[in-house]
Order: structure tokens, then sequence, then C-alpha cells
């Protein structure tokens, strides 16, 4: 056994040192309401769950055989998690399928990851039966249940010496529908991931996670669930839903539980800052937190002014703030403001970085745009940016292509060797140095921080300029009251060999009834056209909630630009100019 | 409409919320871009702003410098298109 986590290769080795060690204190507490209805679970018994879940795995599967994970969030979960870990058995948490239908998603991600097993809780497995006449794929599967695990089984648990490089678990990309690419995390690359988080974010032996995040998307389960126990700390979680009829739940688990980090997209910041009331706030105390990361989708300056704002007499402040980056295919983490450091950020001539210039402004302007640093690595990553075309580095003023190489980076795409070396097999031109890892993002690098403009392939080229489709989005939700913000999208379409821009945006329920859709959407040409010299050229207003996000919450696009083409909004008005859309 | 009542409306426009310059005493043959009264990029609020008044649709190939210099440039071709 390990005398110390530092030692560990993989995970298993982590908590069977914390039950030898500390086995009666918890692990892992689930809010099963999101409030006061707690589920605990220490490590003693996370280790002998999971021993016995790997003992049922062990009798149907060889390691290195993939299991596909369908849960809820809740212990279960966890527990499956660790058993397929302890089996030696690659995990593949998924999301949970639609319960009347199978999606498409679904099953094309059960046929890439040829999994043998399929691991799911009682009352979901008697709710999935129902699809196993129409999808054969789900009969075939052999089905282990939590509940079903024999007693005592866990005796017949075959150890098993999980090396560094040997896969741990898959976590497919949100990408397109059609073809979801399994990332292939190993062990190494999640204890590394781990180390990377608990050092950017000083997690230490007296810290405490609360997360409401998917279990299933990288951030929930490693941030939320997998830090805490690389130091023998508790993880509060609660599922998503719990946070999202109520944000107030999250805030209180903080203060409850005293957890002293927690993370989320920044959405949830927003979130919190219209639903949770003055009386609500009257008791939380969230002066216990040291950090709180802002990650998975794109930090913005304004919502963390404003939610510091906010919950100032909660005693929180704008600099426990930690933005951050990464993507499944450095397992989650690239960079993180560092514990101690303040938060970064500058002011760039929007006009400029269309251009991937970088000009930087001394105040703020109708042009101006506020970029917010990112962080670095606490793992010793080597990050470059680099210019996508010539695969030469940039020059300090220059905006390109954010390329990674570190023991985080994934080992490439399952089953999908051209793709894999695409992605992960990239070296600089001149210097033949490398391989990195692309990651499709666009950046740079200030000051000693990361700082995330956009995605390559959403970015809007018209007439020869860049656009950054979330800065459009932000000057649209900006302009009118009736407009839903972080639910627009802007993209490009293409009409006679020329790209035109086209926004699609959710209005407010209370102004679903509106009579005014033709001034609402007439006000976002104009503000569009004023902060970014360039027109929009059709405009669709939709129902609320209906706009497409990937699981962890971010716009998808593309999937909105296809359903634009098809006319498969829920539209509510649309304006297009004349003559250019068939 | 009459074409003055156009270039007026051009003219209030464009010194508002353009130029941040209500009282400029802006001449509607005056050059508007050459001269750097306003930059290019404006040509697209130009252009919103005569599709929602005029109910008239300025393809982008017509929004251009040469077009658009000046007011009297603007209404001419605001007019055409009014027919």
């Amino acid at each position: 056994m390990i005398q110390n986590p530092e030692e560990a290769v993989s995970l298993v080795e982590v908590v069977r040192f914390y039950a030898d060690r500390i086995g009666n204190e918890l692990a892992y507490m689930y809010l099963v309401d999101g409030e006061d209805q707690e589920a605990p679970l220490t490590f003693s018994e996370l280790d002998r769950q999971a021993r016995a879940f790997a003992a049922t795995l062990q009798q149907h599967t060889k390691p290195g055989d993939r299991a596909l994970l369908l849960y809820p969030s809740g212990l279960e979960f966890i527990v499956a998690f660790f058993g397929c870990l302890y089996a030696g058995v690659v995990a593949v948490p998924t999301i949970v399928p639609h319960l009347k239908r199978a999606t498409p998603r679904f099953r094309a991600m059960l046929s890439d990851a040829d999994a043998v097993v399929a691991c799911t809780q009682m009352e979901l497995f008697d709710k999935l039966k129902q699809l196993f006449d129409e999808y054969p794929e789900f009969h075939d599967l052999k089905w282990v249940v939590n509940e079903k695990l024999e007693a005592g089984v866990e005796s017949q648990w075959q150890e098993v010496e999980n090396k560094a490089d040997d896969l741990a678990f898959f976590q497919y990309t949100s990408g397109s529908t059609s073809t979801p690419k399994g990332v292939m995390i190993t062990h190494f690359n999640l204890i590394e991931t781990v180390r990377d988080l608990q050092r950017g974010s000083a997690f230490d032996d007296k810290s405490a996670v609360a997360s409401w995040l998917p279990i299933f998307h990288d951030l929930g389960l490693i941030f939320g669930l997998l830090m805490p126990v690389y130091l023998g700390r508790t993880s509060y979680f609660m599922a998503p839903i719990a946070f999202l009829e109520r944000p107030y739940r999250w805030l209180k688990a903080i203060s409850k539980y005293k957890a002293t980090h927690s993370a989320a997209p920044n959405f949830a910041y927003d979130l919190c800052v219209q639903k949770v009331t003055n009386e609500e706030k009257e008791t939380l105390d969230l002066g216990g937190l040291k950090i709180i990361g802002n990650a998975a989708e794109p930090v913005r300056f304004e919502t963390m002014q404003m939610f510091s704002d906010a919950f100032k007499s909660c005693g929180f402040d704008f600099n426990l703030f930690a933005p951050a980056y990464g993507l499944a295919e450095a397992t989650v983490k690239v960079s993180g403001r560092l514990y101690g450091q303040k938060i970064s950020y500058c002011l760039l001539d929007s006009d400029a970085l269309a251009k991937h210039k970088l000009v930087f402004l001394s105040e703020e302007g109708p042009k101006s745009y506020v970029s917010v640093g990112c962080g670095w690595s606490s793992i010793n990553a080597d990050i470059r940016i680099v210019n996508a075309q010539t695969r030469e580095l940039c020059a300090k003023d220059e905006v390109g292509e954010i390329w990674v190489s570190s023991t985080s980076v994934a080992q490439g795409y399952w089953k999908r060797p051209e793709e894999t070396e695409k992605t992960f097999q990239a070296y600089i031109a001149s210097s033949n140095e490398g391989p990195f890892m692309r990651t499709g993002d666009l950046g740079f690098i200030y000051n000693d921080q990361i700082h995330i403009t956009g995605r390559i392939k959403d970015m809007v080229i018209i007439q020869g300029r860049n656009f950054y489709p979330q800065d459009i989005e932000l000057t649209m939700e900006k302009c009118h009251d009736a407009l839903r913000p972080s639910f627009g999208a802007a993209f490009a379409v293409e009409a006679n060999q020329v790209d035109h821009l086209v926004v699609v945006q959710e209005v407010k329920r209370e102004y679903r009834k509106s009579n005014d859709f033709e001034g609402i959407a007439n006000a976002i040409r104009m503000a569009v056209a004023k902060n970014h010299g360039l027109r929009v050229q059709a405009v669709v207003l939709i129902m609320p909630s209906t706009i497409q996000k990937t699981t962890s919450g971010k716009i998808q696009r593309n999937a909105t630009r296809e359903s634009f083409l098809k006319g498969n909004l829920e539209v509510l008005y649309e304006w297009r100019a004349p003559g250019i859309f068939s | 409409m009459e074409e003055i009542e156009i270039k007026e409306k051009l003219k209030k426009f464009i010194c508002t919320e353009i130029m941040n310059d209500a009282d400029y005493p802006l001449k509607f043959d005056e050059p508007l871009i050459t001269s750097g009264l306003i930059d290019s990029f404006s040509l697209a609020q130009v252009g919103v702003f005569v599709e929602i008044e005029f109910q008239i649709y300025i393809p982008d190939p017509e929004l251009t410098v040469d077009n658009m210099n000046t007011i009297d440039a603007m209404a001419a071709r605001i007019k055409e298109k009014m027919g």
C-alpha cells in the first residue's frame, strides 16, 4: 500500500489508503433533495462497495473492457465509477437517455464504445427495461445494478494492478450528435489532473467541495467528486436539477457544510444573481470559501462583478473567483487562476481582435473588450499559442490556437486514429517540437495567464473579418430587456457563396406574448451593427427553453444553425433580409 | 416621402447616433467616410437604420463607401429603392 497519495498512479490506491487510515470519515454526502435529506458514504464503505461492484464486474468482464454508466446523480454512480477502476474496467459515464426514446447520440455512443456491460441503479433500470424491446442493443448488454449485488461478493474481488497508462475511463465529447468521440483517459491522466486541480486551488486537509454539477461531465466528475478524495476530504453534492429548481440550494450547501471549494459554469452565477432573494441571502455565509471556479463556458467579467456585488453581504469577494479553462481532451483542466493570485484581466480593442491582433486599451470604450485571464497549469504543462494555418508560434501580440502538452493530455479518441493524429499529434512546423494537443480554442498569453477568445470552428468570418460569436451574443442579450441572457446563438450561414450573420435568441417567458417582436428584433439589428460594424441578415426570436445546449450548458451553435436551415426552431418572430436565404 | 425628408432623417441619425454630436452642421454633400467623420464600420448602422426607417433593403455589395459617402448619395439610392 502507498504511504502517501503523491505516490499513487491510480485513484484506487488513494481510496484504499484512506479507507485504511480514516475509514470512518466522510468521503461523500449526497444531498438527495438538495437540502436536508442527506445520504453519507464513508471511505471504508466506499472501498467495500467498490470492491463488491468490481467483483461483480469481474464475473462478466476482463480488464480493459468498457462499462457504460447510466446514473442519475447519487452515491450509486460513485460506487460504480470506483467499481470500474477497482476492476480495471474502462468506465464510460453517459447522460441518461430519454426514457421514451433512446437519443441518436446515446445509441451512437453505445455502439462506438463497444461496451459489454451497462451499469445502473434499480429505479432507472426498471424504466430502461421499457426500451429493451425497441432497442435490441440494450437487451444484449449485461446489466449490473447496484441494488442487486450479492451480499458479501466483495470477498471475491481480485485486486487489479492498474498501470499508469492503462485506460481508466472515456469522456464522450459534446461534438456533433451523430459522431460522439470517446476521449481516452488513463489512470495517470486522471490522477495528474486531480493533482493539478488540488495544487492550483490549494485544496488541503481542511477543505471540502460543494457541487451541483452533472456527474457525467468532466468538471462535475473530476473537480466535484474526485479531487476531494485525493486528500481524504468530503464532497457534498446534489443533482443539477436541484440547483436549477432553486439556485439558493447550492449556495446554502456551501454555507451549511463550510465548503472551501466549488465551481460552476458562468451561467450559474447569473442564475444566482437573478433567483436568490434577499431573505435567502440573509441565511448565507460564503466567507468560508477559498476559491470558486468559473469554468466550462466563456468566463464573463461582468457576471463575476454582478455576483460579487449581489453576495457581498454574505461574505463573498470578487477575488474568490478562479476563472479556469479546459476541455475533455486534457482530462478537464488546462489552466486556472492559482490560489493566492489576483484575477487578471485586460482591455482589448475589439476591432484589432477581429483581426487576431492584440491592442491593449487603458480605458473602456464602445469598442473595448474585457478579457479575463484563466490562470496557468499547476503540473508544468507546456502551453503554446500557435498559428493554426502555418503551425508556427504566434508573436506576443497575436491571437492563435492554444496547443498543450502535459501529463493530463488524453491518449486520443477511441477507435479514431486519424482524428487522434490530427488533434493529439501536432508539431510546431519549424522547430518540430511536440507532440502537442490542439485544443481548437483561440487565445493568447498575457501576464503568464491564458486568455481564451473563442473557438476556431465557431469563428464567424464575414467580409474578411473575424467575429467571435459570444461577443455578438453578448451585445444581443444586453440590447433589450425581453431577451434571455446566455440563451442566444450567433453563427454564419452561407448563401450564394457568401457568409451571412444569423442570430437566434430566446425571449424571456414573460415576453413570449409580446406584441412588439419587431421592435425587439430591430433593437438587436441596430445593436449588432453599432457594436460590431456588421449587419445581421436574419433574426429569429424563439420560445424560452428551446435553444439547443450541450449537457453542460454550452450553446450549440452548429446544431442551432442546422435547425435554422431546416426550419425546426420554435419561432415567435423572424426577420430575414430579403433575397438572401431561399 | 420627399427626398428632403429622407435627408433630414439621415442627417439626424448620423449626427446623434453615430457622431454623437447632434448639433454638428452636417451638409448633405459633405463626404462622411472619406473625410473621417464616420468610419466605414458605421455603414452597417446606416444600413440597418435605412432598412427599419424606410422599409427597404440595401444589399451588402451596394452598401459601400462610394455609394454611401454623402447624405445626397444615400438619399438618391433610398429614393430609387422606394420606387
